[in-house]
């Protein structure tokens, strides 16, 4: 096969039992990969009422048929699982080094088991492949983790592995790779711990056969153009952060647990600052030449110590602006803070935000927490950040989510995030589109679902009034269907949706690594049945309309500020239409039609 | 002297495009694929993170990996002046590989293997950071990334 490398690892942690299976061609032809091809396997396989913390979930590491090929950014890998956050199918996606490594050892996919009784590690050595003890690294942090695995196996191992977080079975916690690349969201970490599964290292020297390299050789042009052409030139230097200039003058910067669309002091934490004070230089992960990672290193002799990746905007806005600390140092250790125990930064700026409104409203205090936990107070935040990690007093509560207590303290209305996840640093009702995305899409608030800040804010491919609910449903559809067979690819989603004709690119890219010739619409009908079967899932779970929500505060309380002053997220209107060209019924139940048209039994 | 593949390590990502777009020029067989174990060019970073370097040969005036040699398989081409390695004659004995000190001779299916500059580099082409660029040889530049070599082994 090209693209794929036809094999499949099965890891029964229960008995300790590795299996290698062929894979199925016509799975790769109909789901591709990445997502896609894992929401197939566990709507097959898994018992779909099961706990996602209990032995009988399954745990799916997975890359696609374009990861490792030359094509554009071709180096990620996503972890798939049913979400102990959410209680839906999740897709958490990390780059880094390790998923290039994982699919030259020779696999498409890994899944996980039952549980293992004692702490395990996985090496994987191309064909070798065992499961070992990890007494030595369980407690420890992700940094101390990879050393203590690379001498046990090789220096030149890649590592994936969970920390405190994961371990104390966080709903938030993260998988992180290459010690600062992270599969973050939706609590794939917690269910990694779970399994007491610490690490999956790999070492791979194998080989991913193309149909046509000469269509390939034409990606390093387009890394050249794009970096090159504006957008590239300001992502390269500024990274990801470049983002909260963008945000702010379009007061769509979630402020104050998206009280508010404008943080006063962004720019005290955005691109240009970092590389003033923190960046030691920006990276790139495997095979990617837009370099947007962020290597930094606190300033010696300052109050926060310490070196690592990011942040990130993601981090930027969650343990930002939305919880107001304006401090880039502070912001910077509180990343570094979740990298090193594996937390998700954004879910826990979700909780954080959720937990400072309620310490104001006076529904939760000191006597809870153990110390007051006042909005833009780095210091408060950082002690819990501990806390949640360890598990310890008031940690373990708010380890269980921003959902979890906003409910718990008498006022859930301040959980901002959809389905039990956060939102994205996006706020809906600057950007409408954004909140139809948040209410429908498969794991709740997620920015890697789709995004509609091109269309809405930056006006590619045709700019649309970003505070009207005109022709949102169409364009939230199509960026739905996009992302997913993107995704699917094992590729990274940032040029593909930066770029104007994005999904004419990653077609063509498609059809010449594969060898199966494939148009523009032919990938969107993938993503279309990826996007629906995971609906599909969660429907079995009994999730419908009446989950596809968006708090009150984005449909009710009026934007304070700037052009969407006044403003308020028009969902009802748009999800009615959104579900009909869905094909969905009223409750946004799929169709039959609809899923026999797609071609899902 | 001829031409060689000079590192510009302040530009480097390490994105390792050049190992893999080097490893599609050696696939054989009509067989293309991306195999970066393969490559004639690889990419490592420093402990702290903060050096990112490519390992590819500096085609040496005066090359320890041609006499080390037992067979006489390495040598550098007079009309190029790049070193070559005959695969027939060699052995894969690993001796060069242990001469280089500066780590850019592999060893692949038991053969020794080093960038012999392609006409038109695929690494220069895949690398868009403009870290590498195809360079007359130079003395000086060359003793400086020898210099960088030394520093950040492989």
């Amino acid at each position: 096969m090209n693209g794929w490398m036809g094999t499949v690892l099965r890891v029964d942690l229960t008995l300790g039992r590795i299996t290698k299976e062929a894979l199925d061609p016509s799975l790769a032809g109909d789901y591709v990969g990445g997502r896609g091809m894992a929401v197939k396997i566990l709507l097959d396989e898994l018992k779909m009422d099961c706990d996602p913390l209990g032995p009988e979930n399954m745990l799916i590491f997975i890359n696609g048929p374009l990861t490792v090929t030359g094509v554009l950014s071709s180096g990620r890998y996503m972890v798939v699982t049913k979400s102990p956050l959410t209680g839906t199918i999740c897709s958490s996606n990390s780059g880094g080094y390790f998923p290039a490594a994982f699919k030259t050892a020779g696999y498409d996919a890994v899944i996980f088991t039952g549980q293992s009784e004692k702490p395990v590690y996985l090496w994987i050595e191309n064909d070798r492949v065992e499961l070992r003890d990890a007494r030595s690294c369980w407690g420890r942090d992700t940094r101390e983790t990879r050393e203590i695995i690379r001498s046990e196996t090789r220096k030149d191992a890649c590592v994936a592995c969970i920390g405190p977080a994961g371990e104390n079975r966080v709903r938030y916690a993260a998988i992180i790779n290459d010690a600062a690349r992270a599969a973050a969201r939706s609590g794939v970490g917690a269910v990694m711990g779970a399994k007491h599964l610490k690490a999956v290292a790999v070492r791979g020297t194998g080989g991913v056969r193309v149909a046509d390299p000469e269509t390939l050789l034409k990606s390093t042009i387009m890394a050249d153009h794009i970096k090159k052409a504006d957008l590239g030139i300001a992502f390269a230097e500024f990274g990801t952060p470049l983002f909260v200039d963008v945000m702010n003058a379009n007061n769509i910067m979630p402020t104050k647990n998206f009280q508010e669309g404008f943080f006063e002091a962004g720019d005290e934490i955005n691109g240009a600052e970092i590389i003033d004070r923190t960046l030691v230089r920006s990276k790139a992960c495997y095979g990617c030449a837009l370099n947007c990672g962020r290597n930094t290193r606190l300033p010696e002799g300052g109050k926060y110590q310490g070196r690592g990746d990011g942040p990130e905007y993601e981090t930027c806005y969650a343990l930002g602006s939305n919880i107001m600390v304006g401090d880039l140092e502070a912001l910077t250790k509180m990343n570094y803070i979740c990298n090193e125990t594996g937390l998700d930064t954004m879910d826990a700026g979700a909780t954080l935000g959720a937990l400072m409104e309620l310490y104001e409203m006076g529904r939760i205090t000191e006597k809870e927490i153990g110390f007051p936990l006042v909005w833009g107070d780095a210091d408060a935040a950082i002690r819990l950040l501990y806390m949640i990690a360890s598990g310890e007093g008031f940690g373990r509560e708010a380890g269980m989510g921003g959902k979890y207590v906003a409910e718990k303290y008498g006022a859930p209305e301040v959980f901002m995030g959809s389905k039990g996840q956060g939102f994205a640093g996006y706020h809906p009702r600057g950007m409408v589109g954004q909140g139809l995305l948040y209410a429908t899409s498969p794991e709740g608030g997620n920015h890697t679902t789709g995004n509609t800040i091109q269309p809405e804010i930056n006006g590619i491919p045709e700019s649309m009034d970003p505070l009207s609910a005109e022709g949102k449903a169409e364009m939230v559809i199509r960026r739905q269907n996009e992302t997913a067979f993107i995704e699917a690819c094992g590729v990274c989603l940032f040029p593909y949706m930066l770029m104007e004709e994005g999904t004419g690119i990653i077609a063509a890219f498609y059809s010449a690594v594969t060898g199966m010739e494939h148009s523009e619409d032919d990938v969107r009908r993938i993503g279309e049945r990826i996007f629906n079967l995971e609906r599909e899932f969660n429907r079995r779970l009994g999730f419908d309309r009446k989950d596809d929500t968006l708090p009150g505060r984005l449909t009710h309380e009026p934007h304070p500020e700037g052009i969407a002053e006044g403003n308020v997220v028009p969902l009802e209107e748009m999800l009615e239409r959104y579900y009909r060209l869905r094909g969905w019924d009223p409750d946004g139940v799929p169709t039959s039609d609809t899923l026999r048209r797609l071609g899902i039994p | 002297m001829g031409r060689r593949i000079a590192f510009h390590e302040s530009a480097c990502t390490n994105c390792h495009l050049c190992s893999m777009f080097c490893s599609l020029a050696f696939t054989e067989n009509r067989i293309y694929e991306f195999r970066p174990s393969i490559a004639r060019i690889r990419v490592v970073e420093n402990a702290d993170d903060t050096l990112y370097v490519a390992h590819v040969c500096l085609q040496c005036e005066d090359p320890a990996c041609a006499e080390a040699c037992p067979v006489d398989a390495v040598a550098v081409n007079p009309q190029t002046g790049c070193v070559e390695i005959h695969e027939e004659t060699c052995i894969g004995c690993g001796s060069c590989m242990e001469a280089c000190e500066f780590q850019c001779i592999f060893m692949v299916n038991d053969k020794a293997v080093k960038c012999e500059v392609c006409d038109d580099p695929l690494c220069v082409r895949a690398c868009a950071a403009g870290a590498l660029v195809l360079e007359e040889w130079e003395a000086a530049a060359v003793k400086k990334q020898g210099e960088l070599y030394r520093e950040v082994p492989l």
